[in-house]
């Protein structure tokens, strides 16, 4: 195998994502381990960051939307980083500020996010509105929700304020080191989809499917949203 | 491109299809299984609702139905503390017991005591440390035979006793 920097990058990301495959339930331990540690915790919330981002699927599926029609590296880059700069923002000042929203509502618009992304990579909205919008404004836009989504997780531990805002940097630097990992086992699926005749021929079913658990997503959380 | 390009019609169908999809699965699979709503009912059928949080939680405990039982005691133990809870029985009286806690693991060394014995001598038949407990024992001789619990955890743990048989007052200590 060919020895490059781009590989070797995204071994590390591999074997990131490898050792953070936990399923959830993971909040009972992060819970009982809050209760028990105070201060400054900066490895186990940078490990926390990481775990909240691979395990947030409805995270990964709008990065995957994102990505599906993006085949330039620089492109790529720059996307991801308008997510990251939208969501640590509002990760940042939402936890600081102690802003209170409904994680329901937050987690809806997060579905109405990859809803969004698949009509678009369909070209649905060229379509309907004549013109496609501004997909770098929509991506950080959409950022800004995914950040309200993670603060909230957040805000459920009750982190005490002693040592909140290195163990929020750390969590924040944890959550891009799960979204390199996970861009990573993406990016590597994606472009060997692509050298297949079956990326075109797949590529409308797959942003079907896409929308679809968009769809769930919301509807999911929206139920909630009205249960609770 | 940053987009598909695909006929207007093949759009309108994905996009049905995916909001039929995703609707479909939402009522039928996702809101009984996680909200115990089934507008259709299918949820029910396919067993799907007893996932949901509802209904677990709806599932009698271990020994509500020995609640309407004579000899049903329930023991809180404190946190870093013990507790006995003794009967009296004659030489050759056998008690029926059983025993549950609210999920937390206690010791326990189920023993007996002759009466008027002031040496303290006493016999166990069982020790344990466990979260319930089923069985009997047959007092080898006349005195207190009974339990001692005691709680090594952090948290206070509540214990339901039940038990049947040749005994006369039944007493904590």
């Amino acid at each position: 195998m060919k020895l490059s920097i781009t590989r070797l990058v995204l071994l590390l990301a591999m074997l990131t994502t490898a050792s953070f495959a936990v399923a959830h339930g993971v909040d009972d331990n992060t819970r009982t381990f809050l209760q028990q540690n105070t201060g400054v915790q900066f490895v186990p919330f940078l490990y926390i960051g990481a775990k909240h981002m691979i395990t947030g699927y409805d995270h990964l599926l709008f990065l995957l939307g994102v990505i599906f029609f993006l085949f330039r590296s620089r492109e790529v880059l720059l996307y991801v980083s308008l997510f990251t700069l939208g969501h640590s923002i509002t990760l940042m000042s939402g936890v600081l500020a102690n802003i209170q929203l409904n994680a329901y509502l937050i987690d809806a618009i997060i579905g109405l996010s990859v809803v969004y992304k698949g009509f678009d990579n369909l070209g649905g909205f060229k379509r309907v509105l004549g013109f496609q919008p501004d997909t770098r404004y929509a991506v950080l836009i959409f950022g800004l929700f995914h950040g309200f989504g993670l603060a909230t997780k957040l805000q459920e531990f009750h982190i005490p304020a002693d040592g909140l805002l290195t163990n929020l940097i750390a969590f924040n630097i944890g959550v891009e080191i799960g979204q390199f990992a996970a861009l990573g086992i993406i990016l590597i699926l994606i472009s060997a989809w692509r050298h297949s005749a079956t990326f075109s021929r797949f590529a409308v079913l797959t942003n079907t499917l896409l929308m679809a658990s968009g769809i769930m997503l919301t509807g999911y959380q929206l139920t909630g949203y009205f249960n609770s | 491109m940053t987009y598909a390009h695909i006929p207007a019609k093949q759009l309108w169908l994905a996009t049905l299809a995916a909001f039929a999809t995703g609707l479909l699965t939402l009522v039928i699979v996702i809101m009984p299984a996680e909200y115990n709503i089934d507008p259709t009912g299918i949820g029910t059928q396919l067993g799907l609702t007893a996932l949901s949080p509802e209904k677990l939680n709806e599932a009698p405990s271990a020994l509500s139905n020995l609640a309407n039982m004579d000899g049903l005691t329930t023991l809180v133990i404190p946190a870093g503390s013990g507790k006995e809870f003794k009967l009296e029985v004659a030489e050759g009286g056998q008690v029926d017991f059983e025993w549950i806690t609210d999920g937390a693991s206690i010791y326990v060394d189920t023993h007996g005591e002759p009466f008027n014995d002031p040496s303290g001598y006493f016999k166990s038949y069982v020790i344990a440390t466990t979260s319930e407990m089923k069985g009997s024992f047959t007092a080898p001789f006349a005195g207190t035979h009974g339990w001692y619990f005691r709680n090594d955890g952090q948290q206070d743990i509540t214990i339901q006793l039940f038990f049947e048989g040749q005994y006369e007052n039944p007493h904590a200590m």
